[in-house]
């Protein structure tokens, strides 16, 4: 049922995301997710230049032209922020949209001094196209897919040391400078690689998504990185078949929305990390102090007055809560037993603390306030100490 | 300026290093006419302080006084404009894995995907060897660290989970894995809180013990005379270097931190101390 043709595609397309998966979790963890994007919309002026001087769409010349200015777009980036006194991001936000103006005029440029059969492929390397592969490109891909994963697994307690902490690798006496230079190159290299596929725009999302997802799911570096190339050729696979499905949608948006809707479904549903969890426990904390301040009240009020039973409106005043509010948690708190309601009052709620509800009290005031001693800084520190460099 | 004597020899056995206050051994750590600048500002100025033999040393001054650069300019993580350093009379080159270094804590982004363990098992890795997996000698030794500094319950944790004393103690796990002879902590006091205080005071005085020398930026002048043998006054310049006991004076204290009165509060606090254990 599917054609050698789609099988390439899917090759190439899986061995894309697996390349992209790979390079870019130390990318991400180096903090350098945005520098991907500046290459990669660097690489559009050289595309275009490498045309314009050729004529035509050599294999290697649009390659070489894209890394050329791609390289050049990084390095603007780093003597910005060295000699410009931009920071990271500024420096990244004008590169970036530079280089893709220049990009844009040049493809315009061409678009108006060459034959319309020439210059259709350019577009290609805006948004990508990956029915376009033919299987030396995927040779290609994977190629440098093994590399990186070798360059990777030899040198992976280096790699792990200083995407931590760079002073302490500087300190084991580890070239930092040289190996993010590499980083880099294997960064340049994953995007001009990835540049017919999924297009200019597009290919740095694919640097970025899948390790954003799986740094959701798991908190160990071994399993992030298996995680993260299960979810790039996931990615991959996913959003080719989907574009050759439907009217040809173009293949590059199409793999980066199905790695946003990986990422989403990721930051909703994940257990430790995710939206619903997190909301979850908020929600369950909340209740848990307001269980305790009503309880704590009702213990104030009624040793107030002599161990009589509290009217639930007098707690609501002392409280500062709607009636509506206290009665739900009081509710609440006497379906535990913590509170009870004394026969002799009929006419309106009143309350009392039962001796469950005193343990519980003690019990949520260990969980909620921190004991002295144990959070806070020593008596005898200077105010201030942790501002203090 | 002053030709030093270099003294390969006075090392026989490298790794091993003769007892505090014996032998005419090369200095333990030998700072020679240091100086810094970041761009156009001087940040270190001609800093100069030879430690003969192994000691704890506290680092103190006001805030961008240096001292946070001093360690990393000791240690060459960042460009000397002028001087060198020497450790037992050799180029730190030649004997980088007898020197430790833990960076301040906020130096390093917690959310990162390591446990506890990871990061002290970093410390293995220098003498490790790059490319060797460690073996279980490697998880003993993390084990052994961690339990000393009270982590090992919190070993498979993620480490932005922890609190910030048991990030702290994390990294000193870390250094400690290091087996060195001198370390270099910057800053490992602040805020972390009571116990943990206890913890890094009681690892001072064991690395001590071993005859092993601790070089800390500190900002609690008040524990100063209690904890350290040696202080380093700074304020860009040296303004004194010496046993706690004779430069830890209040015109030296008044002169690093120019009379500022909170550092005056700390100093009368930090003399009440001093006389009551003499």
């Amino acid at each position: 049922m599917w054609s050698y043709n789609t099988l390439v595609v899917l090759a190439g397309a899986a061995s894309l995301g697996l390349l992209c998966a790979l390079v870019g979790t130390f990318a991400v963890l180096r903090r350098q997710a945005l520098l991907g994007d500046a290459l990669a919309h660097a690489t559009l002026p050289g595309l275009c230049l490498a045309f314009l001087l050729l004529g035509v769409k050599h294999p290697l010349a649009m390659p070489a032209g894209a890394l050329a200015t791609g390289l050049l777009g990084v390095l603007a980036v780093a003597a910005l922020q060295r000699w410009g006194r931009l920071r990271p991001d500024a420096a990244l936000g004008v590169v970036l949209s530079v280089f893709y103006g220049a990009g844009v005029m040049l493809s315009r440029v061409v678009q108006n001094h060459t034959t319309a059969g020439s210059k259709a492929g350019l577009e290609r390397f805006l948004l990508g196209s990956a029915a376009g592969m033919v299987w030396h490109d995927v040779a290609l891909i994977s190629l440098l897919a093994l590399a990186v994963a070798a360059v990777i697994v030899l040198g992976y307690r280096v790699w792990k040391v200083m995407s931590f902490d760079s002073q302490f690798a500087l300190a084991l006496g580890l070239p930092v400078s040289w190996l993010d230079g590499l980083l880099m190159a294997l960064v340049a290299l994953t995007v001009v690689a990835g540049l017919p596929a999924a297009g200019a725009v597009m290919v740095a999302a694919l640097l970025v998504l899948p390790v954003v997802s799986a740094r959701l799911w798991v908190h160990r570096l071994e399993t992030l990185v298996v995680l993260s190339c299960i979810l790039g050729v996931a990615m991959g696979a996913a959003g080719v078949l989907l574009s050759a499905s439907r009217e040809r949608l173009p293949t590059g948006p199409t793999i980066v929305l199905v790695g946003g809707a990986c990422f989403a479904v990721s930051l909703v549903a994940s257990p430790q990390r995710g939206l619903v969890v997190r909301l979850w426990r908020l929600a369950q904390f909340r209740r848990r102090l307001a269980l305790f301040q009503l309880l704590q009240t009702v213990g104030e009020l009624q040793q107030e007055q002599a161990g009589r039973a509290v009217a639930l409106s007098q707690a609501a005043a002392r409280l500062g809560w709607p009636p509506s509010r206290t009665a739900a948690l009081a509710l609440q708190a006497r379906l535990q037993h913590w509170l009870a309601q004394p026969e002799e009052k009929p006419e309106e709620k009143h309350l009392e603390l039962t001796p469950a509800g005193r343990e519980q009290l003690e019990r949520l005031q260990q969980q909620l306030a921190p004991e002295p001693g144990s959070l806070s800084v020593s008596e005898n520190a200077p105010d201030g100490r942790g501002s203090a460099r | 300026m002053l030709k030093r004597p270099d003294s390969p020899q006075a090392e026989a056995e490298p790794g091993r290093q003769p007892p505090a206050g014996t032998g005419p051994g090369a200095p333990v750590l030998d700072v020679h006419d240091v100086t810094v600048a970041y761009h156009r500002r001087t940040v270190l100025w001609n800093v100069d302080f030879t430690l003969q033999s192994p000691s704890l040393v506290a680092v103190v001054g006001p805030n961008g006084a240096g001292k946070s650069t001093l360690l990393k300019a000791v240690l060459g993580l960042v460009p000397l404009a002028s001087g060198s350093v020497r450790f037992w009379g050799e180029p730190l080159a030649r004997c980088r894995r007898r020197v430790a270094y833990v960076p301040q804590r906020e130096s390093v982004d917690w959310d990162f995907p390591v446990t506890v363990r990871d990061v002290v098992l970093m410390g293995t890795y220098a003498r490790l060897g790059w490319f060797r997996r460690p073996g279980p000698d490697e998880h003993r030794l993390a084990q052994q660290c961690m339990e000393q500094l009270g982590i090992a319950h919190v070993a498979d944790r993620q480490i932005g989970q922890l609190s910030g004393g048991q990030q702290q103690r994390t990294f000193l796990a870390r250094a400690l894995a290091q087996r060195a002879d001198m370390y270099f902590m910057d800053e490992p006091l602040a805020g972390v809180d009571a116990a943990t205080e206890r913890v890094v005071f009681d690892l001072f005085k064991q690395l001590h013990a071993q005859h092993k020398t601790v070089v800390v930026v500190h900002h609690d002048l008040r524990s100063v005379p209690e904890h350290f043998e040696h202080v380093l006054l700074l304020n860009t310049r040296v303004v004194a270097f010496g046993p706690v006991q004779e430069v830890f004076t209040p015109q030296n204290l008044q002169q690093t931190y120019g009379g500022r009165l909170s550092a005056l509060e700390q100093v009368a606090e930090a003399l009440r101390r001093t006389e009551k254990t003499p």
